[in-house]
């Protein structure tokens, strides 16, 4: 980040290379039109390089970076005015398309990604940086930019409303 | 055990999950994990979900979008002294799927008269200026942003004036001539196209 803030172009398309699928990643989680996700991206690294003097060191660059583009994403849904709020179960599967099904592994891939989608967007986010990033909750708390114990609150429903989804899943394929 | 209590053992789980937890926080959950076998079920399905996360491929923005960062990014350097300041910069990161946007909102008005430079010197100025392009287009009224905005990047063509008042726009190309054929074999998106000098 030092040699980013003095203006080093190689180390910073070396930052991008190691943290451009993260950070798309991260964003595409929040943004279902990859194009605008793409765009998102961009500005982020537009500030990682006009604001890489500003990086103190107190966190890992990844978490800076992170909290960049949890805010830029933050911003496209205000201007849009969108603000999703599921935190309300997913939609069961359909009966019919479950009478056949037993759980293996792929079907137990297909049935975690559903109920994953059924969490808040706030349950998503912490989720997606537990497992796609392997972040501490104090990690999370800082790109979300809260206290890690609203991490912990929000992790704890995700998991608690992971399990129901995933009982009632097995359950309806099974009968 | 209280409620706090499991309710913090449930919310450790996610991070014992992950390996992230610290020493005292780690011989929490094990202790809770060897008394209750229901816990140790929410594990295995938490463990599950990690696993099928980490499968999946990281995505990419692409080459074009490096290329275009890497642009942006030489432009601020080249820039006089003068620091980068927020509007400046959005106004010079603007996105292509805004501007087409902008162009498909002047469309409706009839009255557009941008002057698109590119992606990698977006810009805009007044038609009237005395650009000129190769090539004298009409737009599939289905084609959506995404896909003009495709097109237009995979053949290396840049709007530079349009629509005119029959909803025509005029594109230039980059380094090389593109074919009217080229263009017109993308039927999806492009409805008519002729040589701007015909």
């Amino acid at each position: 980040m030092r040699q980013i803030a003095t203006g080093d172009q190689a180390a910073f398309a070396a930052l991008y290379q190691a943290l451009e699928g993260p950070t798309l990643r991260f964003i595409r989680s929040k943004m279902n039109d990859p194009h605008e996700a793409n765009d998102i991206l961009h500005e982020v690294f537009m500030e990682v390089w006009r604001s890489a003097g500003k990086f103190e060191g107190r966190s890992m660059v990844r978490t800076w970076v992170f909290g960049i583009a949890y805010r830029k994403t933050v911003d496209a849904f205000r201007k849009r005015g969108k603000v999703e709020t599921r935190d309300e179960l997913p939609e069961q599967i359909d009966p019919a398309d479950a009478a056949d099904m037993t759980l293996n592994a792929r079907q137990e891939a297909v049935h975690l990604k559903s109920c994953l989608n059924g969490l808040s967007e706030e349950q998503r986010l912490a989720i997606s940086l537990a497992y796609f990033e392997d972040m501490t909750y104090d990690e999370i708390a800082e790109v979300a930019g809260v206290p890690a114990g609203t991490v912990k609150s929000r992790v704890f429903h995700a998991k608690k409303l992971l399990a129901a989804c995933m009982r009632s899943r097995i359950e309806r394929a099974a009968t | 055990m209280t409620l706090l209590d499991q309710e913090e053992i449930d919310a450790l789980l996610v991070f014992h999950a992950n390996g992230t937890l610290n020493a005292q926080e780690r011989e929490k959950v094990e202790t809770a994990l060897a008394r209750d076998p229901d816990l140790s079920d929410d594990l295995s399905l938490l463990q599950a979900l990690r696993a099928e996360m980490q499968e999946e491929a990281l995505p990419s923005a692409g080459m074009l979008a490096q290329q275009r960062l890497m642009a942006a990014v030489k432009r601020t350097s080249q820039d006089v002294p003068a620091p980068v300041t927020e509007p400046q910069a959005r106004k010079t990161s603007w996105p292509i799927a805004r501007m087409v946007a902008v162009l498909a909102v002047a469309a409706l008005v009839g009255q557009s008269v941008f002057v698109w430079r590119g992606a990698e010197a977006p810009g805009y100025e007044l038609a009237s200026s005395g650009a000129v392009g190769d090539l004298l287009v009409a737009f599939q009224p289905g084609a959506t942003e995404e896909m003009i905005r495709e097109t237009l990047l995979s053949l290396d063509l840049q709007i530079v004036s349009g629509p005119s008042s029959l909803g025509l726009y005029r594109l230039s190309s980059g380094e090389e001539q593109i074919g009217v054929q080229a263009l017109a074999a993308r039927n999806d998106v492009i409805e008519s196209v002729e040589n701007a000098s015909e």
